[in-house]
């Protein structure tokens, strides 16, 4: 067994080692980011979200593909800071915006750039995530080869920008080189018993791969005030989403 | 110093067209005929068939009888407005400021565009050579006032250069058609013994106007220049612009970017002056053959970095296709925004910087990705879902509005909504299963109605019950039934996904 001052210096070895990894957010302070916020953030090593790297997303259905988007904004929300522009590169005109506001997003921050390949997606992501006065770039891109996410996962490095690579559909899930990747699928929301309506939105949200980190999975809930695990209905029911449609 | 101006005459402008297009006809004798009153009248003649005594104005049958051999055209007759408006284009290459000048001329503001070409004579003899190679039978003249070179071109075949104040003297002893008056007019002047412009430049005004009415006085008194003329220019000019000809025509990307440089550095200090920065500008090439490629570039906020901008171009000076050579390049401003010291300055605050160079980025993207649009979403006072968000392509714009926030809206949206079928038991209410992707949505929970109407004066659109609906496997969606439930043709649609 190791005593007390072995293991501090057992875990600065670690984090030298994770700095090495480019696990660059260790550098920063811990984010303040409430119980859950923080639950999934111990999956991640220094009990840290990675910020200034690649995540990725995959979404099987539709269904899953607007959850995603939506837990991306949670995750905006929650790991980073607010006030700069988001870059969000499409190849479809779906995103309402409106709908951010519930996820603590100011709308008219994000900044949307159609295009019509992966290829062109790729190009503005890679620009965007050189661009160190945006705080992340979300695109959507259907394939993602090695050398193409390496090349992302660099220049987020660089910059100090976060990206989020949604695939949807994609053919293969082969290696790529981001920190994580992420499958969120949508979940039954919880009611109070004996009211209609429905309640919070939920997800089942699967952390895949996480570069140094443990694999989890969780059932989350979003509300209001933040991500709450989703496992048990809530002792305060969802009478704020219930206020919100009666007016 | 004074104004000049020149005016180009197209004796046989259709024919000269129409034998541009048919090169098997040049030198013959032809003419073009259009219908009028049941028979053909003649409207243009090459120039041959002029010389044997044909003139626009006869009738075919009349024609035929001089020249039996003369071929007639009916077909295909070019229009003289277009090709006026077309080779006022072309005449931008000399002057910024080209007219046309219907039915038969241009009219070109020369002033301080001739000494580029060592004087008024060597530019005439330029441009009358130009079109001479392109086919194009002219005659030119240049004079203080649009109306005495029109005069001199008409008038005075042996003199085609008025110099500077000439035309108080020359001007008087033409006929008074040169004055530009139609020919009733003129006949009218001629009936009455008035045959030339100084038997009337010197009557009171007030009789002429009596007698005349007003058009003989303005046009007295714009060709002698006490009144100004405004002409209407083909491509009204830019604000700014600036001009390259190259010596030698050009072919490589590195002398483009050469010129580019140069151009944008001398546009750069003139909009700085001015305190103005730049918005869209639009680069042209014009090519040894006669042709123009363009480049059009919009910044996402006022600028006048010439590195920036330069970068901008650079991304895309390989979309130019150079042909043979490029001869001139032009600039402009298309649009430009003012832009003051104190800004720049400001941009070195934390917030601002942001701003820019996201500017910066979307700049880029919107060079190297022309079609791609780039846009943000601000809010607007609607209900309906569809106009209640705005797009914009600005950075830095501002929402009018606050959002909304406690109205459930989904994160995906379909536009246009996709029209679904649907099990309704019981009447305003929401449905229990619907079929969609070709799978049926048993519905567990629901909640609604949301009734969104349509503006009246957007047009007589029914309104929309939103349900909020989530299926068995929790994947929730947002539906509508269009109109009431007791109508006929009730359609519902699922117009998006909630998170």
């Amino acid at each position: 067994m190791y005593s007390g001052g072995d293991m501090d210096k057992v875990r600065e070895l670690q984090e030298a080692v994770l700095l090495l990894q480019s696990h660059s957010t260790l550098r920063e302070p811990a984010t303040v980011a409430g119980s859950t916020g923080n639950m999934i953030a111990r999956a991640f090593p220094g009990n840290r979200f990675p910020t200034s790297c690649m995540h990725e997303f995959i979404s099987p259905a539709a269904g899953s593909a607007a959850a995603t988007d939506a837990f991306i904004g949670g995750l905006l929300h929650t790991f980073l800071p607010p006030g700069n522009f988001y870059l969000w590169v499409q190849q479809r005109n779906l995103v309402f915006t409106p709908a951010f506001t519930q996820f603590g997003i100011q709308p008219d921050k994000l900044i949307f750039v159609t295009v019509r390949n992966d290829r062109e997606a790729l190009w503005v992501m890679e620009e965007g995530l050189k661009c160190a006065s945006l705080t992340a770039v979300i695109g959507e891109v259907r394939e993602l080869g090695f050398t193409e996410s390496r090349r992302l996962q660099l220049a987020a490095e660089k910059a100090g920008v976060t990206g989020f690579v949604h695939r949807h559909c994609p053919r293969t899930t082969n290696v790529t080189a981001s920190v994580s990747r992420w499958q969120i699928t949508p979940l039954p929301s919880f009611t109070e018993k004996g009211f209609p309506g429905l309640g919070f939105p939920r997800w089942n949200a699967q952390l895949l791969k996480a570069r140094n980190g443990k694999p989890c999975h969780w059932d989350l809930e979003w509300t209001p005030g933040g991500f709450r695990s989703g496992s048990v209905p809530a002792a305060q029911p969802s009478v704020h989403w219930r206020k919100q449609q009666t007016g | 110093m004074g104004k000049r101006f020149m005016s180009v005459l197209f004796p046989h402008l259709q024919a000269d067209i129409y034998s541009r297009r048919h090169p098997q006809l040049r030198g013959t004798l032809f003419a073009l005929a259009v219908p009028d009153q049941n028979r053909m009248r003649i409207c243009s003649v090459s120039p041959g068939a002029q010389k044997e005594g044909i003139r626009p104005g006869m009738v075919v049958a009349d024609a035929r009888t001089l020249i039996p051999a003369l071929q007639v055209f009916t077909d295909d007759v070019p229009d003289i407005v277009q090709s006026l408006q077309q080779l006022a284009i072309w005449a931008l290459r000399f002057t910024p400021v080209a007219a046309a000048d219907a039915p038969d001329g241009l009219i070109l503001d020369i002033s301080g565009c001739t000494h580029l070409w060592q004087g008024e004579r060597p530019y005439a003899d330029c441009i009358k050579q130009r079109l001479n190679q392109a086919g194009f039978t002219t005659c030119t003249g240049i004079g203080d006032t649009p109306g005495a070179a029109w005069a001199v071109v008409r008038f005075l075949p042996q003199c085609d250069i008025l110099e500077p104040g000439m035309h108080h003297h020359i001007l008087p002893s033409l006929p008074v058609a040169a004055l530009r008056l139609d020919n009733q007019l003129a006949e009218r002047f001629s009936k009455l013994g008035m045959y030339r412009i100084q038997d009337i430049l010197h009557l009171p005004r007030q009789s002429l106007r009596r007698r005349f009415g007003s058009v003989p006085g303005d046009r007295l008194d714009r060709v002698f220049g006490i009144q100004a003329e405004q002409i209407t220019p083909a491509v009204s000019p830019p604000e700014y612009t600036e001009r390259l000809p190259c010596p030698e025509p050009v072919r490589t990307a590195v002398a483009v970017t050469a010129a580019l440089e140069t151009l944008l550095t001398q546009l750069c200090n003139h909009l700085s002056r001015a305190g103005k920065g730049l918005r869209h500008c639009i680069l042209q090439v014009h090519r040894t053959d006669s042709e123009t490629r363009k480049l059009e570039l919009r910044t996402a906020r006022a600028t006048r970095q010439v590195q920036h901008l330069l970068h901008l171009f650079s991304l895309r000076i390989d979309q130019i296709d150079p042909g043979l050579g490029i001869e001139l390049f032009t600039l402009e401003a298309a649009l430009t925004e003012p832009l003051l010291p104190e800004q720049e300055i400001l941009w070195a605050q934390q917030e601002q910087q942001h701003t820019r160079q996201t500017a910066l980025l979307l700049d880029k993207i919107r060079a190297y990705l022309p079609q791609a649009s780039v846009y943000r979403q601000l809010p607007k006072e609607h209900h309906w879902p569809d106009r209640s968000v705005e797009n914009v392509p600005d950075v830095m714009q501002q929402p009018s509005t606050q959002w909304r926030e406690d109205l459930p809206r989904p994160v995906h949206i379909f536009n246009p909504a996709r029209e679904i079928s649907v099990m309704v038991p019981i009447p305003d209410y929401p449905p229990v299963q619907f079929n969609y992707e070709s799978r049926i949505h048993r519905i567990i929970k629901a909640d609604g109605p949301e009734r969104i109407e349509a503006e009246w004066w957007t047009g007589i659109i029914p309104h929309r019950d939103y349900y909020c609906v989530e299926d068995e496997q929790g994947q929730r969606y947002w539906l509508y039934r269009e109109g009431h439930y007791n109508d006929e043709h009730t359609k519902w649609f699922l117009h998006g996904l909630f998170a």
